[in-house]
């Protein structure tokens, strides 16, 4: 079915995106301004059909599967406003823009869907091909970004105190795992499981960056979001995961209170039982069994730490002792007791005991 | 009137941003206090239904957690950043320069 006209899509009108993105990246500057106006106006259509015809037949699985992974990447622009998606800018392919917030959008999720693509053989981040939406400017000096279920959302910083938060990859590797974990396990964001699913976040964000700079365990900083807090803030990053509770200390921001050993565990209802807190143990754990492995941390550690995330025996509600154990019983599965004892070891490091 | 505002979550956890602020609306300039007195009458604070439980749903994003005492009365609200409501996002607004950034 073709749709030669700039309208608004009706339900049953289907314009393959693949269309359309092919349009917007490569047609007359007419033709892509056409595109990228049709892009913006059937997303939230489009995602709504998509999601109920594929719930329906269930048959996508097969389908998506037997196709090669393609990235599939759209940037908007909410020019400071709060709608999302925005304006398309920037699609597949398409030229670079004078925007370096829209262009670090764009090459962020790329390098997150080719560490996945690469090092797991994960078709994006519902293994499924999704496509990869991300909103830049979104508000006016927002100090946040964050994936909402369906896309990323990136604020400008207010300048202050953070920059804008395209800037550090290992941010927006972050947030993209966020919905990996959310397609897998669906660690419970509250208390220990919510740690956990931030930890997750924080492993795979510093693992593509890490994997973007082809840096082994012992030369990689191990910062997560180095370069984000502006330059009158007194710190490095917002976390560290070689030394939890170092990356700032600052008068506005405070000092960094991440625990990097249990005895240390921050009881708090914050910030949903303090998931950004203690985050800091499981991540040093990570760290640990990085360094005592060796090498490029994707390929042994991370994968570790990524079949435990597929692993089915894993509970959403999992605290840390029963994560730690699955990825003590993946080390031995996929690599052997070498493996098995560094994780058992780092776990232990930080004070959790994964003996079975 | 007095308010207590807090923002929790988003990205990363600021033990500096995170401390809540306590605002006593009679001691502000009469021009500052009578914007606040507006923003929370604008958005019946003390009336509105709760906000919908949106916690945790969408990882590192925020909550603002606010307090108004008044005549007697208290109310808590647990706001979560997605709630479009104009009438809480002017109050939000004004809690936030209140609270200031960098000097």
């Amino acid at each position: 079915m073709h749709c030669s006209q700039p309208h608004r899509h009706s339900i049953f009108c289907i314009l393959s995106p693949n269309v359309l993105h092919n349009v917007a990246s490569k047609g007359s500057a007419k033709q892509r301004k056409w595109a990228l106006q049709t892009l913006e106006s059937d997303h939230g259509m489009r995602l709504m059909r998509a999601t109920y015809q594929l719930m329906e037949t269930g048959a996508h699985k097969a389908l998506l599967t037997a196709s090669p992974p393609v990235k599939q990447r759209t940037i908007y622009d909410a020019a400071t406003g709060e709608s999302l998606p925005g304006k398309a800018v920037r699609v597949e392919g398409g030229p670079a823009s004078k925007d370096v917030a829209v262009n670090e959008a764009y090459d962020g999720l790329g390098a997150t869907f080719d560490f996945y693509q690469t090092a797991y053989s994960r078709n994006s981040i519902d293994d499924e091909g999704l496509h990869l939406d991300a909103t830049v400017h979104y508000k006016v000096k927002y100090d946040n970004a964050f994936w909402n279920g369906q896309q990323m959302v990136f604020g400008d910083g207010d300048g202050e105190l953070f920059n804008r938060f395209t800037i550090a990859v290992d941010v927006i590797g972050h947030e993209l795992t966020h919905g990996v974990t959310g397609d897998e396990v669906n660690l419970v964001y509250l208390g220990q499981s919510g740690a956990l699913n931030e930890s997750v976040s924080d492993v795979f964000g510093s693992l593509v960056k890490q994997y973007q700079l082809k840096q082994t365990a012992d030369k990689a900083d191990w910062l997560i979001g180095a370069g984000l807090l502006a330059p009158a803030v007194k710190g490095v990053a917002l976390r560290s995961m070689k030394a939890p509770g170092t990356a700032f200390d600052d008068p506005v921001l405070g000092k960094d209170d991440q625990p990097a050993h249990m005895r240390d565990y921050v009881q708090t209802s914050a910030d949903s039982g303090g998931v950004h807190t203690n985050s800091g143990i499981p991540n040093k754990a990570f760290y640990l069994a990085a360094i005592a492995i060796g090498g490029f941390a994707w390929e042994k550690t991370g994968r570790i730490w990524y079949e435990t995330v597929r692993d089915k025996q894993l509970k959403k509600t999992a605290d840390f002792r029963h994560f730690a154990q699955r990825t003590v019983i993946n080390a031995a599965h996929l690599f052997g007791p070498k493996e098995k004892a560094a994780v058992l070891a780092a776990w232990a490091q930080v004070g959790v005991n994964a003996g079975s | 009137m007095k308010i207590a505002f807090r923002v929790d979550g988003g990205f990363a956890v600021f033990p500096g941003l995170a401390r809540p602020v306590t605002i006593d609306v009679d001691d502000l300039p009469d021009a500052e206090a009578k914007r606040l007195r507006a923003a929370v009458d604008a958005c019946r604070f003390f009336d509105r239904p709760e906000p919908a439980v949106q916690k945790g749903a969408s990882p590192d994003m925020r909550t603002y957690e606010i307090t108004v005492e008044e005549s007697g009365r208290s109310r808590s609200l647990s706001i979560p950043e997605s709630d479009g409501d104009a009438d809480l996002k002017s109050l939000i607004a004004l809690l936030e320069e209140r609270r200031g950034r960098r000097n």
